[in-house]
Order: C-alpha cells, then sequence, then structure tokens
C-alpha cells in the first residue's frame, strides 16, 4: 500500500481520533497532518508483521497527547508572559477550545460537561475512556493499541469510571 | 456514593455514544504533501553541508600529512649541518 492509498484509507480515522482528544477542528487537524508525517517517514521502517491500523492508532494517540502537553505548556507561558504585559483589556484566559464537531447541538452542554472532566483526567484513562466509550473498541482492541494486557485495560476503565465519578460528585457538591 | 455514582457515570458516559464521526477536510491531504516536499528540500542542503565537511576534513588531514612531512625533511636537513646524527663514531672522519 502506498502512502496516498494509506492516506484515503486511514485520514477519517486518525482526524476522528483526534477530535476526541482536542474537541476542535483546527487542532484535529494539524495532528492529523503531524500523523500521516510520521506515517510518512516511518513506512518503511513499519514491521509488516504488526496490525497496520494499530499502528496507526497508537501513533495518533501519541501525537494528540503530546499535542495536549505541549499546548498546555505554551498557555501556562502566556498567561505567564501576560502577567507582565498585561496592558490591552484582553481576558488572561481563554475561555474555552470546546468545538466539537461531533456534537448535536441539543446535547452539546452536557457532553461539554463530561469532556471537561475527562479532559483532567490522567492520560492512559482518558485513553481509554476516549478508545472504549466513543470509538466503541473491545477490551481485546484497546489492549493492543495500548500494549498493556486486557486486565489492564480492565482496571483502567474501572478507576477511570472512578475518577469521573469522584470529580462529577465535587463538582455536583460546589454548585 | 457507590452504586447511585456508578449509574450516573455511566449515564454520563452513554451520552458519549451520540458523537457523529465526521470526514477529514478534502485540502489536508495537498497540505501534508506539501510540507513533505518542503522537509525534502530541507534535507537537500543538509546533504550539501555534510559533504563540503567531508571535503573540509580531508583538505585538512592532506595539510596536516604534507606539514609532518616537510617537518621530517628539515630535521634531516638540520642534522646533517650540524652533524647530529646518531651513530656510534666519536670522530668524523
Amino acid at each position: 500500500m502506498n502512502f496516498q492509498e494509506l492516506y484515503y484509507k486511514y485520514k477519517n480515522t486518525v482526524y476522528n481520533l483526534a477530535v476526541q482528544y482536542v474537541q476542535n477542528i483546527e487542532d484535529a487537524e494539524e495532528i492529523t497532518q503531524d500523523v500521516f508525517l510520521k506515517i510518512h517517514q516511518n513506512l518503511n521502517r513499519f514491521e509488516k508483521r504488526a496490525d497496520l491500523k494499530t499502528w496507526i492508532y497508537r501513533i495518533t494517540i501519541n501525537t494528540s497527547l503530546d499535542y495536549l502537553k505541549s499546548k498546555k505548556a505554551k498557555k501556562r507561558f502566556s498567561f505567564f508572559i501576560s502577567l507582565f504585559h498585561n496592558e490591552s483589556n484582553e481576558p488572561l484566559f481563554q475561555v474555552s477550545d470546546f468545538n466539537h464537531p461531533g456534537i448535536e447541538l441539543e446535547n452539546k452542554e452536557a457532553v461539554e460537561r463530561i469532556f471537561r472532566i475527562i479532559n483532567e483526567l490522567p492520560d492512559r484513562q482518558k485513553t481509554v475512556i476516549i478508545l472504549s466509550k466513543i470509538e466503541g473498541k473491545s477490551q481485546k482492541e484497546i489492549s493492543e493499541i495500548m500494549q498493556i494486557n486486557v486486565k489492564a485495560v480492565e482496571s483502567l476503565i474501572q478507576r477511570a469510571k472512578s475518577t469521573l465519578s469522584q470529580k462529577i460528585y465535587s463538582q455536583s457538591k460546589g454548585k | 456514593m457507590g452504586n447511585a455514582s456508578n449509574m450516573n457515570i455511566e449515564k454520563e458516559l452513554e451520552s458519549l455514544k451520540g458523537i457523529r464521526k465526521i470526514d477529514a477536510p478534502p485540502f489536508l491531504y495537498t497540505r501534508i504533501l506539501n510540507t513533505i516536499q518542503k522537509r525534502q528540500k530541507e534535507i537537500m542542503p543538509v546533504k550539501w553541508v555534510l559533504a563540503a565537511v567531508a571535503f573540509l576534513i580531508l583538505v585538512f588531514a592532506i595539510n596536516i600529512t604534507a606539514i609532518n612531512a616537510s617537518q621530517k625533511n628539515k630535521e634531516s636537513d638540520l642534522t646533517e649541518i650540524f652533524a647530529l646524527k646518531s651513530q656510534n663514531m666519536f670522530y668524523n672522519e
């Protein structure tokens, strides 16, 4: 399979998975571009034995998580700079990056609320929730993508659910 | 908390199932190809830089060899002039 065929086969898989991590199309486009550049660079080195789709999933997850980390660092830096140069009336914080294109308007508020909590989860817990609850992957598929055993996936899902419950509980208590 | 909160979280997570799949924008492939071509162009000068460095190292090595050879010649000239050749002779006969 050449690069063009590979792109057209997996572009939506990569793009949709990236959207679940960043919840807006601009960042998802950046991530999709980065993922396919990495695939282009490493296609020759890719071992034919491994599953291509799993490999692409892994690259997309790692690229998305790295992208989020660097974005967070940039935000922190710009906040720090704004402390010293806040001459304009612009707000110190950006209110929201949430602009998920796959959500119906009537569900937007509820889904945005749950995404805000998912975004606070540790990387691995966030990944299992995205793969199992949004992408609809089985525990076996998740274990192959994350290169861990099925029991570890199960335990990660339980831990993620428990963290989410605690966060929802503390949020509702705060209201 | 307990069972009630578990039910609650399951209900919240259910709302994620309604998320629609979307298509990647059509311009993205052209953008990716352009970036690949740009990167390949950037890699070319690196090859030239490496070739230039290799050439400089070669010239430097030849220079050092030439200097060493000329110093050896100079030394042998001096030993001849001042008769410093280490031979087991007490007098120049």
